[in-house]
């Protein structure tokens, strides 16, 4: 294992986020701290209780749950993309880094960049509601394996964009209808019968509902698909990015 | 002979219908200072690709120093430093920060890493730039950058492709220098080129790819032997007009213009002696004689039916 060069890797991904903070870290906070502000203090007091705590409290593990993936997928699909577009990505390629190592130094930067974005948002939520975790060990799963799911998929579809459109198409087209109609604002009780059946089929439902139990102690689905379903994910997707590092898709000519 | 540095056996890289790479065989030796030479879209690149790891190739073996560049890749990458023919960085990072993380790429790292950084900007004039990110720099600091960065963690191998490209003639020149001397220093070298005066200079071995197979593979001084003809300029003071008799047993390119006698072949050189006599026989003076050897340059434009433009000036 080349520690060194992993380690120099990681540090790269990290800094790069960090380095433009106005782009990768502002954003997600403002827009949620809008949120907060509109949905949990202005309506939310008409809102009422929703399973039980405050509309906000309710919400916020949703809002957390939706930056967590569109940072955690913009972190490794640009990196990536932009190494292959400017076309140093060779650098990595022919220096003595495994895959894995490869892969896992772009995951790790972007659960940093997810989690940094998850804990602002959480703090913002602070100032708004008395904010208690009912377990922020499971919390802290939540983020990070969400992060690992949408980094993998971050980094495949770098692989595969041509332009720069392809990697804002899926955040368009899929990532956030999906999450929002995943339940980051309301419950599923709040659904007619026939869309209730349908968010079950949303996987983005059970990450959300996994990291709300972790917030709130009540779930709207069996625990075990929301963590054995989010585990499978992250496996299967990460599994998939190293295959197809060391196939060289779209890396090697 | 030597333990092989770069051991590639029937390489194959097709792109759709075209052969880039077209049952490539070549062995590099331990401490070789190789020149691979052709013209542009010859299948360089494409080698050279396959030996640093950036080319899914269709068939063959490509071994460094004995490590299999597929199965044991990373053994191989440590082995190389490699200096690509675009000249493109992280455009996030400084001089020094591209340097130093190539460097943790390697698995160097502390007051080691940091001292070598220092060394090569030195070596290469990039200090004075070392601040800076690469878009602020000419072709030529990049170009240097290129190279330092290829020899940061001290390779025993040095691959670069096409290291003159866009560099002006000083700091060629300064490039040959550093060259030639790390290279006795023992290491080894692989280098493409179109510049045949840059190979004729630096190579101690020569390959000459062109369409994607090697047309010509031999030390440089053979190459220069085996394939180069010399031209005999013979001016008589007799002005004759029928080639005289004794010079038919020689098999060479014989030819009569305006008094002025050219023999033409490989080994004219060496039956200079001889013509003289058989003229001196037939009663006709030289009075002037002149030899004209073929240089790399000539025997490279036979080989790959190109001029090239840079060098055919
Ligand atoms: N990625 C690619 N896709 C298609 N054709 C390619 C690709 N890379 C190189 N080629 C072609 O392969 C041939 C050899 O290219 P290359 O190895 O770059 O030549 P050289 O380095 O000798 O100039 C050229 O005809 C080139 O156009
Ligand atoms: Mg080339």
């Amino acid at each position: 294992m080349n520690l060194t060069g992993f380690r120099a890797l990681t540090i790269r991904e990290v800094k790069r986020f960090m380095r433009i903070p106005a782009q990768t870290i502002l954003p997600p906070i403002i827009s949620s701290a809008l949120f907060i502000l509109i949905f949990g203090s202005f309506i939310g007091g008409n809102v009422g209780e929703v399973e039980g705590v405050p509309y906000i409290l309710f919400f916020v593990p949703g809002l957390v749950m939706l930056n967590v993936i569109t940072s955690s997928y913009s972190n490794s699909a640009f990196s990536l993309f932009i190494m292959r577009f400017l076309n140093h990505i060779s650098d990595i390629l022919t220096a003595p880094l495994s895959y894995l190592e490869i892969v896992l130094a772009f995951v790790i930067g972007a659960v940093i960049r997810g989690m940094i974005v998850g804990i602002l948002i959480f703090a913002v939520s602070a100032f708004f509601v008395e904010l208690t975790f009912h377990n922020i060990f499971l919390t802290a799963f939540f983020i990070i394996i969400t992060s690992v799911i949408f980094s993998s998929i971050g980094l495949i579809v770098g692989l595969w964009a041509r332009e720069f459109e392809h990697l804002e198409l899926f955040t368009t087209f899929l990532i956030t209808p999906l999450v929002f109609l995943g339940g980051v604002f309301h419950s599923v009780e709040m659904l007619p019968e026939f869309l209730k059946g349908i968010t079950y089929l949303n996987p983005f439902f059970y990450l959300i509902n996994g990291l709300r139990y972790s917030v709130i102690g009540t779930s709207e689905t069996s625990l075990l698909l929301s963590f054995g379903f989010p585990v499978f994910l992250a496996l299967f997707f990460f599994g998939l990015t190293v295959y197809l590092f060391r196939e060289g898709y779209n890396l090697r000519t | 002979m030597k333990e092989s540095a770069i051991s590639i056996k029937g390489l194959v890289k097709n792109y759709g219908k075209l052969k880039a790479v077209n049952n490539i065989s070549l062995e590099i030796g331990d401490g070789e200072f190789f020149g691979y030479l052709g013209p542009n879209g010859a299948g360089k690149t494409t080698t050279i690709n396959a030996i640093v790891g950036l080319l899914n190739y269709d068939k063959g073996s490509v071994k460094v120093f004995g490590n299999d560049v597929v199965k044991d890749y990373i053994q191989a990458r440590k082995l190389i430093g490699f200096s690509q023919q675009e000249l493109m960085f992280d455009p996030f990072l400084s001089v020094r920060d591209i340097l130093l993380y190539q460097g943790g790429y390697f698995e160097m790292k502390g007051e080691e890493l940091e001292r070598r950084v220092e060394k090569l900007m030195k070596d290469f004039g990039i200090k004075k730039n070392e601040n800076d990110t690469f878009r602020r720099l000419s072709g030529g600091m990049k170009r240097r950058l290129q190279i330092a960065k290829a020899l940061v963690h001290e390779p025993r191998i040095l691959i670069l492709d096409e290291p003159s490209a866009g560099v002006d003639v000083e700091l060629r020149h300064n490039l040959w220098r550093y060259l030639s001397r790390i290279h006795k220093e023992g290491k080894t070298i692989l280098l493409t080129t179109h510049y045949i005066e840059e190979a004729e200079k630096l190579c101690e071995r020569i390959g000459v790819i062109n369409k994607g197979k090697i047309v010509a593979l031999d030390k440089k001084e053979h190459m220069l032997k085996e394939l180069s003809e010399q031209l005999i300029k013979i001016d008589l003071k007799e002005k004759i007009n029928k080639l005289p008799k004794s010079l038919g047993k020689y098999k060479c390119d014989l030819n009569l213009k305006k008094g002025r006698i050219t023999i033409k072949c490989k080994n004219a050189q060496s039956q200079v002696a001889g013509i003289l006599r058989d003229l001196d026989k037939e009663g006709l003076e030289v009075i002037n004689l002149d030899i004209v050897k073929d240089n790399l340059e000539s025997i490279y434009i036979k080989l790959t039916g190109e001029r090239n433009e840079l060098n055919g000036l």
